[in-house]
């Protein structure tokens, strides 16, 4: 009830609290959470008391069209990084539910997985994050009852309470909290985000970041669909909206040079990739499968590998552009 | 009651008699006259003067005392009425090794010797305030100054006599809400009136004292209201808070600090019988106060950058006191003293017309004081002090759980006059203190399962005391003491688990804090002479098991909903430091030094005061630094004059730079400040008067940022103001 109390009267405010020459070009956009067939589901604002959809207006996209990837539909949450007195950070998106949407006292957690992609101005296309650099997020920490140390609350002395993204994957706790709900199901939460190089130092190239998460639950422990939060980070509002669009209004890599680098591949390197196989998408790769479990597929101008030979993980084999070009295709 | 004279000195003899309650038993058995405390020599009022040739008076043997050098003070008459401000603070901040704790202009509590909060214990005729004062900074002080007749400051503990945890000192504001006499011609009163030209303070007092036999009545009236405190340039320090809170300033104002404008009003009315044994009597009093909170303050509202904050505290406290002093018929047992209060006590935080939160503290307090004697070499006080509070709080800020603070202590002070120019005092305390709060656990967001709360936690604490005073010369005296005093734990260090807006942290407290121990040391020297004198103080305090607030590094996010703890968040405006309560050794040294003369030079009287105060407190543990948000040292000089009913004095004050503000705070830059007082006494007819006062304070309007002040970098201290006033006795 406090609680409930203490968040009517900031939350409102959140938005408003960002500094002010944010106010140009803010997105702040909420995640709305609630629950279909028995498991989380994400999407944009439907209702509009208390959920924001701020910032589509720049993004160049037709009227009332809203950023999804062209390639997979997953929708894209935007975001920018402002600089707060050196640190380059931002907590938004929100994560919204109304009330009646969750149970109460659910906690909703995220879980991450990919890599960190990147949209650069000068390369003009996505791609993985250039080397060195992160975004790291602090989610809510998991704590439990603890009063061995004096206190009416021993906060614990080493947990993990960050997920990296880097290129080569995710590092930290690949899980954490977003938020609880209230009594009757309302959540409001957002998460803190750093852009920030391997070493700590605030900031990175400028450029369009992306990541992707789902959301569970204990109560729904089914992972929701894949969603991507993207951050702008210093691009002009051209470059910006040509980020977006080369996510939105064109696939982010082009499936007939994918089609023609797996036929290569089936044709030149068959004891990875046996026989042929169908394109397909999934996960935001699009991608073929074979019969020694090997799996292949191009994301953000690179190639991922997995399964069979590559083992169970993903494992990045080398860049798409660069690789079509040293085969001759 | 004034403090009992056990100092036993010299002896006079008068043709009147002080007794250690500080009354004067007149022929018709009535009492007429109040003492001093500290044996200084007195005004006789006596309603037996116009008689004193048809009475046939009995020589009595008056004690005085050793010149005492101890660091006490006293702020009375003519100096107490030009220096009553707003808060209690401002009205101290003169009184060297005092400063004023703001939070803004409408809240002021005092500082003694860097220590404040729980630790000076602040009391109305020697019962505790019992406002929410030590809880948190941004909370006023429920007294008022104008209705004071004296307001005494203990330097260092004053736990052994007082209690209430008063390790750092104590400030006891007496006034005449239950006669203890007869008024002359049973009839007397004071009415005051004072405008203040910033921040456009109007206030005004009216008091009343009627008698008749053995019946007598007080009533007062009192009412304060200023608009917004001018100040030169800029109220945010906007570099020293990016600096110390990361966030990026918002809504700063030139030449004014928004939302500082104050109201308040009370009154009280009293009854006594005065008889020959003394008195018995009782009174009710009534405040209400309301003040502003600086706008800007990260955390501290739920503002935002384009509308004006507007987060106002309204406090109200309701008081009822019991009472008596009796003359004891035995020699050994000469006098009883008795009282009893109960204080009812409330505060509203507003945010924007929206009630946030609701605090109640309500408080029965007792003590009872025997004062035994044994011929003219010992004199002595045996005491027992009782409290019992209830705090709670509802709302958005209830950090501290509703809790029941019950104490019991039993004291005991002895003086030995083991010669006619030392003499040898020494004491022991011992209390025992239970905080049961009255629920059996809490939730935090961001924490699963509820937190167990313990049912009851009791703490012990004993004080002990020795102090000589050695009359070396003529006028001059030496003070040297050692006290052991313990402060229990207050519950807000023990159960707080919330977000504390004031101080802009999540505070958690600790259930297994140990009480802490001050052991205190202190060289006193004063010299009193027609042509100068001196008086000076020099102490050294090891604070065993200090408790303060610690970093935990961790953040509590306000802007989720829920909110929850995280290791780091982007826009700090949203989150709040985590902090714990913690025990840490530290020590703390200064002094306190005023050197007046007197040069008898002309008819202007003139004299010179050179004085100077300091103060430096330091954690043991070298990695925790300096004890934060302490004073400067100050120094300076004051010149004035007396000619006829005029009185002046230009005062010159020289602050340094506080360049050791503590972890996680700002330094404050040095200032130098220039007030003028000038006065007029009009003596009319009888005992009518009137003083007629003028003060130009801060007139060359400097910038001052407040080091003790949580709220330096957000509010400085007014600017250059001209009040003017007059106090009529009647």
């Amino acid at each position: 009830m406090l609680l409930n109390v203490l968040s009517r009267i900031c939350v409102p405010f959140i938005f408003l609290l960002l500094p002010l020459h944010a106010f140009a070009e803010t997105f702040h956009q909420d995640i709305e959470v609630r629950v279909i067939n028995g498991r989380l589901h994400t999407d944009f604002c439907t209702r509009d008391h208390g959920c924001s959809l701020v910032g589509t207006d720049f993004l160049g996209l037709p009227d009332g069209q809203l950023p999804n990837d062209y390639l997979t539909g997953i929708p894209i949450y935007v975001s920018q990084f402002f600089n707060f007195l050196g640190v380059i950070a931002i907590d938004s998106p929100g994560f919204a539910a109304f009330e009646g949407d969750l149970t109460p006292q659910e906690h909703v957690r995220y879980l991450v997985a990919g890599h960190l992609s990147y949209w650069g101005p000068e390369k003009q296309r996505w791609s993985l994050a250039p080397h060195g650099t992160q975004i790291r997020l602090a989610g809510g920490l998991d704590l439990k009852v603890d009063q061995s140390c004096g206190l009416v609350f021993c906060l614990p002395e080493a947990i993990e309470g960050f997920t990296i993204f880097r290129r080569q994957g995710i590092s930290g706790a690949p899980s954490l909290i977003v938020g609880e709900t209230f009594d009757n199901g309302f959540l409001h939460s957002h998460l803190d985000w750093f852009l920030e190089s391997d070493q700590g130092v605030p900031g990175g190239p400028a450029g369009a970041y992306l990541v992707e998460m789902r959301l569970f639950s204990e109560l729904h422990p089914i992972p929701s669909e894949t969603l991507y939060i993207l951050f702008n980070h210093g691009l002009s509002p051209a470059d910006f909206q040509q980020a977006i669009a080369s996510r939105v209004l064109q696939p982010s890599i082009d499936p007939a040079r994918a089609d023609t680098l797996f036929n290569w591949a089936e044709a030149n390197l068959s004891n990875f990739f046996p026989h042929p196989s169908s394109s397909f998408v999934a996960l935001g790769y699009y991608a073929r499968c074979y019969v020694n479990g090997v799996c292949v597929g191009v994301k953000d101008d690179h190639i991922f590998a997995t399964g069979g030979e590559f083992g169970e993980g993903i494992v990045e084999v080398g860049e798409f552009t660069a690789f079509l070009a040293e085969v001759g295709l | 009651m004034v403090k009992p004279v056990f100092l036993l000195g010299p002896t006079l003899f008068l043709s009147f008699t002080v007794f250690s309650g500080g009354a004067v038993q007149a022929q018709d058995g009535t009492f007429v006259q109040t003492t001093d405390e500290s044996g200084d020599i007195l005004e006789a009022t006596t309603g037996i003067t116009h008689e004193m040739d048809a009475i046939q008076m009995e020589t009595i043997v008056i004690k005085a005392s050793v010149l005492p050098a101890d660091s006490s003070s006293k702020l009375a008459e003519r100096e107490l009425q030009l220096r009553a401000a707003g808060t209690l603070g401002k009205t101290l901040e003169r009184e060297l090794g005092v400063s004023n704790l703001s939070y803004g202009p409408g809240v002021g509590q005092p500082i003694i010797r860097g220590m404040s909060g729980p630790r000076v214990r602040v009391m109305q005729n020697e019962i505790g305030v019992h406002d929410l004062s030590a809880i948190s900074p941004d909370h006023g002080v429920a007294a008022e100054a104008m209705l004071a007749d004296r307001i005494t400051v203990y330097r260092g503990p004053a736990i052994l006599r007082y209690g209430g945890n008063a390790i750092g000192g104590a400030v006891d504001i007496k006034h005449q809400r239950i006669p203890d006499k007869i008024p002359q011609n049973g009839f007397a009163g004071r009415m005051e009136f004072r405008f203040d030209h910033n921040p456009s303070e109007k206030a005004g007092m009216i008091a009343l004292d009627m008698g008749k036999n053995m019946l007598a009545i007080h009533l007062d009236y009192f009412h304060r209201a200023a608009n917004n405190t001018h100040i030169p340039g800029l109220a945010l320090d906007e570099e020293a808070i990016r600096q110390q809170f990361q966030v990026e300033p918002a809504m700063n104002s030139r030449g004014v600090i928004q939302n500082s404008d104050t109201r308040s009003q009370g009154g009280s009315a009293g009854i006594s019988l005065v008889g020959d044994a003394g008195y018995i009597g009782g009174s009710y009093h009534e405040m209400m106060r309301e003040y502003g909170i600086p706008p800007g303050v990260p955390g501290h509202s739920h503002g935002d950058n384009t509308e004006q904050e507007a987060v106002r505290v309204n406090l109200a406290q309701r008081r009822f006191e019991l009472e008596g002093f009796w003359l004891a018929p035995w020699s050994i047992l000469p006098t009883v003293q008795a009282k009893l209060g109960y204080i009812d006590y409330e505060q509203d935080d507003v945010d924007r017309g929206v009630r946030y939160t609701h605090k109640k503290n309500k408080v029965w307090e007792s003590r009872l004081e025997l004062n035994h004697q044994q011929g003219a070499w010992l004199d002595g006080f045996i005491g027992l002090q009782w409290q019992d509070r209830n705090f709670s709080a509802t709302g958005v800020e209830t950090f501290v759980p509703p809790s029941e603070i019950d104490s019991l202590g039993v004291f005991l002070t002895e003086t030995l006059m083991l010669h006619d120019r030392i003499s040898l005092e020494f004491g022991a305390r011992l209390d025992y203190q239970t905080v049961a709060p009255k629920i059996s656990e809490v939730k935090i967001a961001g924490i699963p399962d509820p937190l167990p709360l313990p049912e009851r936690i009791r703490h012990n604490p004993y004080s002990l005391a020795v102090s000589l005073n050695y009359e070396i010369f003529p006028r001059t005296a030496l003070y040297l003491s050692w006290q052991q005093a313990q402060r229990a734990p207050d519950v807000q260090e023990l159960l707080s688990s919330g977000p504390h807006l004031a101080t802009r942290s999540f505070e958690l407290g600790r259930t297994d804090l140990k009480t802490e121990q001050s052991n205190h040391h202190e060289l006193g020297l004063r010299f009193t002479h027609e042509l100068a004198s001196l008086h000076v103080n020099g102490y050294y305090n090891r604070v065993k098991n200090f408790i303060y607030l610690q970093n935990q590094g961790f953040f509590f996010n306000l802007g989720t909903t829920p909110p929850r703890f995280q290791l780091a968040c982007a826009n700090l405006s949203n989150c709040l430091p985590v902090f714990a309560y913690q025990g840490d050794n530290a020590t703390f040294w200064g002094y306190e030094a005023e050197l007046s003369f007197y040069p008898k030079l002309s008819a202007f009287k003139p004299h010179l005061t050179l004085f100077s105060d300091y103060v430096r407190g330091r954690f043991n543990d070298s990695d925790l630094g300096d004890v934060p948000r302490l004073p400067p040292l100050r120094f300076g000089a004051e010149i004035g004059i007396k000619l006829a009913q005029w009185q002046g004095a230009l005062r010159y004050t020289h602050a340094l730079e506080q360049n050791r503000p503590g972890l996680f705070e700002t330094a404050t830059p040095g200032y130098d400040r220039l007030d003028l007082d000038v006065t007029y006494d009009w003596k009319l007819s009888g005992r009518r008067k009137i003083l007629l006062f003028s003060k130009a304070s801060n007139m060359t309007d400097s910038v001052i940022r407040n080091s003790a002040s949580f709220l330096r970098n957000f509010a400085p201290e007014p600017g250059f103001s001209f009040e003017v006033g007059f106090r009529t006795d009647f």
